[in-house]
């Protein structure tokens, strides 16, 4: 048996912002150095690290919205530089952190859009309609993602958590493999956050379904992540499962302070506990300066 | 006095596209009409004898300002082409030291001292040290008015809307600078070819006239425009009579309704009617005028300068309106 | 649209329960309908300003030269009364026109509002129509003494002018990430103040008879083209037109913004030039035929999205539509308010579209200031 081609793997991947991509950073400031890790097909890898360590960057030229100024990246065995927009597309569905639309597309439209790459291109350019399946698909992601019932109404008049949900009903209506997400759960109320991670998980067992997700939970990173990759500063920390990288050490030398980390009563896995009061005297802990 | 058409409309015409364009700001032609003010000092300047209080080094302007001239002014700033053109036709061109930069006839005219037009640099024309100026009054801006009062510097403001007025002024200028003679007979001799013009289109069935200032979009001359008049005394009737501006943008479909049985273009000092807008003229066939091919051309300056080669100007007009009627003027006056 | 509410609900299959997906999209039936609709109201806007003009015409009148036309071809027009060239060759082919301008822009208009993800972008209020109108300028100035290589060389300039200014303003837009609503309108006016600057100097140095045209032209001025040059303009709107909604779904996901955009599989770069240059294109064409029509661009696809949704499938062919509807019905008022002189279109549509602005302006500016 041969062995499956990784899903991404990526070797010496370095970026910076230049004068085409212009974003916070100013050129000449590596956001990412030598990064060079896999990951495997069906794994759900969680992306940590403090403010400005490059998660954000990394997830985006993983869905190359961005390209790698050095380095490479391969998807599935072939290089992503030189694959066509939405030949990635279907294999990789990207959710950002924020949804920014000014029109009032409807919930089924938006969702509709995650079709767009799976979509014959005609005579018509992209002009025509979607057809019957991806109807269908996009119905399907919108009642596993709970937003079935808010097809018609607007993405303006829609809660912020409902809106996320949206957004990941259309990363899953384009049927990728792979499935990148930009902190997912930062806008959802705690039972949509458990739903969404459950979801993922589902998903993951069932499709197969790659998922990299950046995130600051580390809890919510520890209990449903196969491996957790720590960056720092623009590169690689620590990769490896939720026990060997969430530790009392690893945490500090990144977040530069101390936190508890125990057991998870429930699946045994690390959780992570902010330093608490000195009343109750468990572990002294002093942020660092 | 003197003015050319276009630029009335132009300054106004920037003041509506700077609107647009959001900012606005352009000046725009400062017009007022003072009509009985203008006959009692036309009585002034024809030199009528119950204006007898008036000394005869005081002249009275046609924006009522009375001018002492302790002696006669010999540096003459004109910012008026007609008005230079009176200058020199009255044999004063040696003396004029400052000119518009539309100032091209007669040709000497256009090597002396440019000091703009609407609005004329101010820093120049001090430089000249002129002891008068002669400005138009359609087109001097209040504020250069109120400046060169201020100092000091003698200004004479002119106005003429027919060719009594021209001719008036023409003798004005001439008693002013000492030189009422030439002054006379230059008016004199405009009235009498005048006259003359009158005499020979009176009575005859007047063909319908399109002036064609612009023709994409087409724009035209209307009532209270000076070459309206012109028109109307060259035995012509105007196809925009009707039309509520002086310079209107007219309806093509007025013009095909109305069947202009002459069309006039004005034109620059080289240029001719171009191939491209004849092209685009033959296209309404069913026009008089296109049927008989009566497109004319007429030099702009000849209509657009109420001085005194208006009577070129109007006997141009004449011929091209009752061209079977006449034979072609052939005697230029010599100036 | 009204037709909204006369959908079946019950007939159009409710698979799942809970929604109605004749609400949530814009489905064939539904696109249909509307453009349906569209296209005969602006059967009936163009028949019906046949009507009005400078000189009466009555609609009996109207019918027979029409059919005479029909019936005869043009051929024997020479014969037929005035009334027949104002009609056929004055009075139709500039509705055409007027209809194929509001339409140009408007269509512009919602590839720019796409492209800029921004609901009060129009060709004209953010200066590229006065950049096309600078290079047209130019090539009047250049071709000063031969119209005919004026008339040749104005839509390229004008062409060569939109797509520097789109190209400016788009480099504004983008180089603080997402831009407010009002600093790119601020950089809208800027750049048309700089334009109308260089306009107003090309015009000082122009001979005075000419420059006089050139503004008069400036203001916003439907024609009566020749057959012919009708049939010239048609065809780069035609191609214009049509390559923007080609891309009509690749523009949707445009609005997302353009991370997003690449990531369901836009070639956004591509997608991006192809806006500038049919924009830029059709700006060009339609400023050289008509010189400055404002608003038409920014109001019509802003109506038209409140009543068929953001959906450019639908947005932009229903948009050029209304647009060429709502010229079509301006340019009427145009030419018979002061008969049997004409007020330039352009005053028409920005005195109609600049006070909806300011009013969508403050509206929005809640919602879209951040």
């Amino acid at each position: 048996m041969t062995p499956k081609p990784p899903a991404y793997s990526v070797r010496e991947l370095g970026y910076r912002y230049g004068t085409r991509h212009r974003g916070p950073s100013r050129k000449g400031e590596w956001s990412l150095r030598h990064v060079s890790f896999e990951v495997r097909d069906g794994e759900v890898l969680g992306l940590l690290g403090p403010n400005g360590s490059g998660k954000t960057s990394l997830l985006k030229l993983l869905g190359k919205i961005m390209q790698p100024g050095t380095g490479s990246i391969a998807l599935f065995g072939s290089d992503l530089t030189g694959m066509v927009q939405d030949v990635v597309a279907r294999l990789v569905a990207f959710v950002p952190q924020e949804h920014q639309q000014i029109f009032p597309f409807s919930i089924m439209e938006t969702v509709l859009m995650g079709r767009f790459p799976h979509r014959v291109r005609g005579r018509l350019g992209t002009f025509g309609g979607e057809g019957e399946s991806d109807l269908r698909m996009a119905q399907d992601a919108m009642k596993d993602m709970d937003v079935l019932h808010l097809a018609d109404r607007s993405i303006h008049d829609v809660s912020s958590g409902e809106r996320q949900r949206a957004i990941i009903a259309r990363a899953l209506a384009q049927q990728p493999r792979v499935l990148l997400m930009d902190e997912p759960t930062a806008f959802l109320d705690l039972n949509h956050q458990v739903e969404i991670c459950r979801i993922l998980r589902k998903l993951n067992d069932e499709r197969g379904l790659a998922v990299v997700l950046v995130s600051h939970d580390l809890n919510m990173a520890s209990q449903y992540c196969d491996r957790i990759m720590l960056m720092e500063n623009g590169a690689l920390y620590r990769i490896g499962t939720p026990d060997d990288v969430i530790t009392p050490d690893a945490l500090r030398a990144v977040y530069h302070c101390d936190v508890l980390v125990d057991r998870h009563p429930g699946s045994g896995l690390p959780r992570v506990t902010l330093p608490g009061r000195q009343r109750t005297g468990i572990h002294e802990s002093r942020p660092a300066p | 006095m003197l003015h050319n058409k276009p630029y009335q409309c132009r300054l106004a015409m920037w003041a509506l596209i700077g609107g647009l364009f959001f900012f606005g700001g352009q000046a725009t032609a400062y017009e007022t009409d003072d009509g009985t003010m203008k006959r009692r000092q036309q009585g002034i300047l024809t030199g009528m004898p119950f204006m007898a209080n008036v000394v005869p080094r005081t002249f009275v302007d046609d924006l009522g300002r009375k001018l002492y001239l302790a002696k006669e002014p010999n540096r003459l700033v004109s910012l008026a082409p007609s008005i230079t053109e009176t200058l020199y036709a009255i044999g004063l061109g040696d003396r004029v030291v400052g000119v518009t930069e539309f100032c091209d006839y007669p040709p000497e005219a256009r090597s002396k001292p440019k000091v703009g037009y609407s609005r004329p640099n101010l820093e120049t024309i001090v430089a000249l040290q002129p002891d008068l100026v002669l400005a138009p009054r359609d087109f001097i801006r209040p504020d250069v008015l109120a400046k060169l009062e201020q100092l000091k510097i003698p200004t004479f403001i002119v106005e003429a809307k027919t060719v009594e007025d021209i001719a008036s002024r023409i003798q004005t200028i001439g008693r002013m600078l000492g030189r009422s003679e030439s002054g006379d007979r230059v008016a004199m001799e405009l009235r009498r070819r005048f006259m003359e013009l009158k005499a020979r289109t009176e009575g005859l069935p007047r063909p319908r006239v399109l002036y064609v200032l612009n023709s994409q979009p087409l724009i035209t001359v209307g009532p209270g425009s000076f070459i309206d008049q012109l028109i109307e005394m060259a035995g012509g009737a105007n196809v925009a009579s009707r039309a509520p501006s002086p310079y209107p943008r007219l309806s093509m479909e007025a013009v095909l309704a109305q069947d202009p049985q002459v069309i006039i273009f004005p034109v620059g000092t080289s240029e001719g009617i171009s191939p491209g807008e004849q092209t685009l003229w033959r296209r309404w066939h069913t026009i008089a005028a296109v049927k008989t091919g009566s497109f004319h051309q007429i030099p702009s300056d000849l209509l657009n300068r109420p001085g005194p080669r208006i009577i070129l100007g109007l006997e141009k007009l004449v011929e091209i309106i009752h061209p079977e009627q006449f034979a072609p003027f052939n005697s230029p006056p010599d100036r | 649209m009204a037709h909204d509410t006369t959908i079946n609900t019950a007939a159009t299959a409710n698979r799942t329960s809970g929604f109605d997906i004749e609400r949530s999209i814009v489905t064939h039936r539904r696109w249909l309908t509307v453009m349906v609709c569209l296209l005969c109201a602006s059967t009936a806007v163009v028949i019906g300003s046949l009507r009005f003009g400078a000189e009466s015409i009555s609609y009996t009148n109207v019918v027979d030269i029409v059919l005479l036309w029909l019936r005869n071809g043009s051929a024997r027009m020479e014969s037929a009364e005035p009334n027949f060239m104002i009609l056929i060759y004055v009075r139709l082919p500039r509705i055409v026109l007027a209809f194929m301008v509001g339409g140009c822009l408007a269509t512009v208009g919602v590839g720019l509002q796409a492209l800029l993800r921004n609901p009060l972008a129009d060709p004209y209020v953010l200066g590229i129509s006065s950049g096309a109108a600078l290079g047209a300028a130019l090539a009047m100035l250049i071709g000063a003494g031969t119209t005919i290589m004026a008339m040749a060389s104005l839509p390229l300039f004008a062409f060569i002018g939109g797509l520097l200014s789109i190209g400016i303003v788009y480099r504004i837009a983008v180089s603080y990430g997402h831009l407010p609503v009002h600093t790119l309108l601020l950089a809208g006016v800027v750049l048309n103040a700089v334009f109308s600057a260089l306009i107003m100097f090309i015009t000082s140095i122009m001979d005075p008879n000419r420059s006089f045209g050139m503004m008069s032209w400036l203001m916003g001025t439907l024609l009566a083209p020749d057959y012919p040059a009708l049939g010239a303009l048609a065809l780069y709107v035609g191609v214009g037109t049509a390559v923007l909604a080609s891309q009509s779904s690749a523009l949707n996901i445009l609005t997302l913004g353009e991370e997003s955009a690449r990531s369901l599989g836009v070639e956004v770069e591509r997608l991006k030039k192809i806006i500038f240059v049919t924009a830029a294109l059709l700006t060009g064409a339609v400023v050289s035929v008509s010189g400055l029509i404002g608003f038409v661009g920014m109001v019509i696809p802003h109506a038209v999205r409140l009543f068929v949704g953001p959906d450019h499938r639908l947005l932009l062919p229903a948009s050029a539509l209304v647009g060429g509807m709502f010229l079509v019905i301006a340019d009427a008022l145009a030419r018979t308010l002061l008969a049997p002189s004409e007020i330039p279109v352009g005053v028409v549509t920005a005195l109609a579209g600049g006070p909806i602005f300011l009013y969508l302006l403050t509206r929005r500016k809640g919602g879209l200031a951040s």
